[in-house]
């Protein structure tokens, strides 16, 4: 089975949270993050963050691995740690799938677009020797075995039984309506080292594998359209931020209040539902009264 | 070398930061030889565009010549004198290929963060914040200019740096925003803003064929350069702008309605007072007090272009008016690299000189006096131009 067609599959017995307790977890959860983030590096601002990012995830995923331990539509009481994590992201490159397919297929390329690869070794038609960034300054490694190979549309792969970071991963290349290029999406599914409590760790220690991998996906891009990675940076100008690396003090950190006088998210302000942070959620929010609330939305 | 440092509102200082680098196969270093400040500046410099950060380098309106160039530039030879777009395009992504360059898709390396605002990012720019790029601006010494096979275009050196260098943003602006009004013959065109801006785009609008040009300002030397031009002008402290135009256009309204004012826009009425207590309590961030205005008096099935820039949100954004006349509303940065061309023709036939908006030299020194003299529109000031 295609790992698109089980990523599917297995998207809706993982809903176990009502919408409106998913709601009220993304914005408490994001008002905790806000708020550990805020204590900076200490012990309690990190748990704060820790706390956060897991009902955070919770409500953006729609699963509460607690629940399903409570329930029984998990496997076990220590379905805690075992949550998958699941990514799916796609970008349109305007190139012919045949030459995107064959830079994907040669595995060498990958860490010029992949910072966090350090690097890949290939080991036979199938096998390839994985090492990437861990957290803090380790690096992990890992084999990889592809497990579906489609010449110009679609490559899959496993990392191979018995390691501590169990991954599946496949990306598809498929043609885009009329002179619109080539659709790439790349799928995860994996099991962080320690599973889910990890996951959300890894979340606050600014991992979060979706946004890594639509970055990673977006100098793809950029290398294949023009032949270089697009940077701002050099000795007269300014270091480039990830999203990751920014934090709410940060001048830095969009927002579309003045840059000058950065709001405060007081600890002790009722939560409102702008604290999610959608940029429209908080246009409806703060638009009132208006004559035709939301004054701002696609 | 030195450089124009943005520091916060009203705060900018020259500065000597380290000369910047070829980092990438494309780029170019160009030694900067005259520099303008845009109005879009002073939205940095009043503080309103989000994602500034302390001792980012200003300016996005440069020429010069190329001191340097990276292993993939063929078009270009060192010691050639060049205009810069001020926006950064790859040349070779959907969007460039559309000649939409603005919008280039590659040549943001921070498109997240403008991701997370807009829904998708625009291209990067020079100079104007880490939303758009966080790249170094034209305001120094030298610059670093990404994609240089694509952005840089080369001028006779015999050209008059004041005639050429408006190439790089004000002229094509102006241009785009008169172009985008689709002007058919009696058109009647309205113009808020006399400003640089302003001032090409009623210029574009009487080449590309309109019938009248009305200018609307407040201040005294910006309607005598538009009258110059050609425009009839109104003066929004002494007149009532709809009744002024209502009454020009016969009771019809403009058939084109151009906003070249942007986020913060003057007013003395209601809604302009409302939108300055609700900016100053962050519940807003644009003044989009000429917005409401154009909308209201633009007749049915007309065309309301925007070239003024807006940054986030606008509260009473007059909807059902839009709607109910069936308005076209068009909009955005512009696609320097698509009107370079045509409008260097335009200068080298003698159409247009474009050095009439100068009113102001400095040497990059007098940054500092110089925003401010730009900015408080002191002694008659309408553009200012700096020379490294
Ligand atoms: N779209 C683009 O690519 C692009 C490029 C360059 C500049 N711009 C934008 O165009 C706008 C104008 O630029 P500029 O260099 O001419 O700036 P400017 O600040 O010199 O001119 C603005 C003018 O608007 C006038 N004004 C203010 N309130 C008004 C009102 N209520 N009615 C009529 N006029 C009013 C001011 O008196 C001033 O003369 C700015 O918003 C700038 O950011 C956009
Ligand atoms: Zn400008
Ligand atoms: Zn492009």
């Amino acid at each position: 089975m295609h790992l698109r067609t089980a990523l599917e599959a297995a998207g809706d017995t993982h809903q176990n949270i009502g919408t409106i307790e998913r709601a009220l977890s993304v914005a408490v959860g994001a008002k905790l993050v806000w708020s550990g983030l805020k204590r900076g590096r200490s012990i309690s601002g990190q748990l704060l963050s820790a706390a956060g990012s897991y009902l955070t995830y919770r409500g953006i995923s729609g699963f509460c691995p607690a629940y399903a331990a409570l329930d029984g539509s998990a496997p076990g009481p220590l379905s805690l740690f075992v949550s998958e994590i699941r990514v799916s992201e796609a970008v349109t490159i305007d190139r012919p799938a045949e030459e995107l397919y064959g830079f994907w297929r040669d595995l060498g390329n990958l860490p010029r677009v992949m910072p966090h690869v350090q690097q890949v070794t290939v080991l036979d038609e199938r096998r390839s020797h994985w090492r990437v960034d861990g957290p803090g300054k380790s690096s992990m490694e890992w084999d990889a075995r592809i497990t579906a190979d489609e010449p110009n549309t679609y490559i899959e792969w496993a990392s191979e039984e018995g390691i501590y970071l169990q991954h599946r991963g496949a990306v598809e290349f498929e043609s885009a309506p009329a002179d619109r290029g080539t659709i790439v999406r790349v799928m995860l599914l994996y099991r962080p080292l320690g599973g889910a409590v990890a996951a959300f760790l890894a979340k606050v220690f600014h991992r979060a594998p979706s946004q890594e991998i639509r970055e990673d996906l977006r100098r793809f891009k950029q290398l294949m359209e023009t032949g270089e990675i697009a940077t701002a940076e050099g000795p007269s100008a300014r270091r480039a931020v990830t999203p990751a690396e920014t934090d709410s003090e940060d001048s830095r950190r969009p927002r579309l209040r003045s840059s000058v006088q950065p709001v405060d998210l007081h600890e002790d302000e009722p939560l409102r539902r702008g604290d999610a942070c959608d940029p429209v959620d908080e246009a409806a929010l703060e638009s009132f009264p208006a004559s035709d609330p939301p004054s701002w939305n696609g | 070398m030195r450089a124009v440092c943005w520091f916060g509102e009203h705060d900018v200082r020259v500065e000597n930061v380290p000369d910047p680098q070829i980092v990438n196969p494309r780029d170019a270093i160009v030694r900067v030889t005259a520099t303008a400040i845009c109005g879009s500046d002073l939205h940095l410099y009043d503080g309103v565009i989000p994602t500034m950060q302390a001792g980012d380098i200003l300016g996005h309106e440069f020429m010069g010549e190329v001191v340097e160039k990276g292993a993939a530039v063929n078009n270009l030879a060192v010691g050639d004198v060049v205009v810069v777009p001020f926006n950064i395009a790859c040349g070779g992504c959907w969007y460039c290929k559309h000649e939409q360059f603005s919008l280039c898709d590659n040549s943001n390396p921070n498109a997240w963060m403008a991701e997370t605002l807009y829904g998708h990012a625009p291209s990067g720019l020079f100079g104007y914040s880490h939303m758009l790029g966080g790249y170094a601006g034209g305001q120094a010494e030298f610059v670093r200019v990404p994609f240089a096979d694509t952005g840089l275009f080369r001028v006779e050196r015999d050209l008059p740096a004041e005639k050429v260098l408006f190439l790089t943003d004000i002229f094509p602006t102006g241009y785009q925003a008169a172009e985008n009004c689709n002007i058919q013959e009696g058109d009647t065109v309205a113009v808020w803003g006399c400003g640089p801006v302003g001032q090409f785009a009623i210029r574009s609008a009487l080449m590309l064929g309109a019938e009248r040009v009305v200018a609307i300002d407040e201040v005294p030397e910006r309607l005598q350069m538009a009258t110059a031009a050609g425009a009839e002008t109104i003066d929004f402290t002494g007149e009532k702008v709809y009744e002024a135009l209502m009454d020009i256009t016969g009771g019809r309204g403009p058939d084109a309605c151009i906003d070249a004012v942007g986020l913060e826009a003057h007013g003395a009425t209601l809604d302009a007072l409302y939108d300055r207590v609700k900016v100053a309590v962050y519940m807003a961030t644009d003044r989009a007090h000429v917005l409401r205005q154009a909308i209201r008096v633009c007749r049915k099935g007309g065309t309301v272009s925007i070239p003024g820039v807006y940054g986030g949100l606008i509260d009473k954004f007059p909807m059902g008016p839009a709607f109910g006349k069936a308005l076209t509303l068009k909009m955005g940065q512009t696609h320097v690299h698509r009107y370079l061309p045509k409008l260097m023709e335009h200068i080298r036939n003698g159409d247009i000189d474009p050095s009439f908006v100068v009113t102001h030299r400095f040497g990059l020194d007098d940054a500092a006096e110089a925003y401010a003299t730009f900015h408080e529109q002191r002694d008659g000031c309408v553009k200012v131009v700096l020379q490294p």
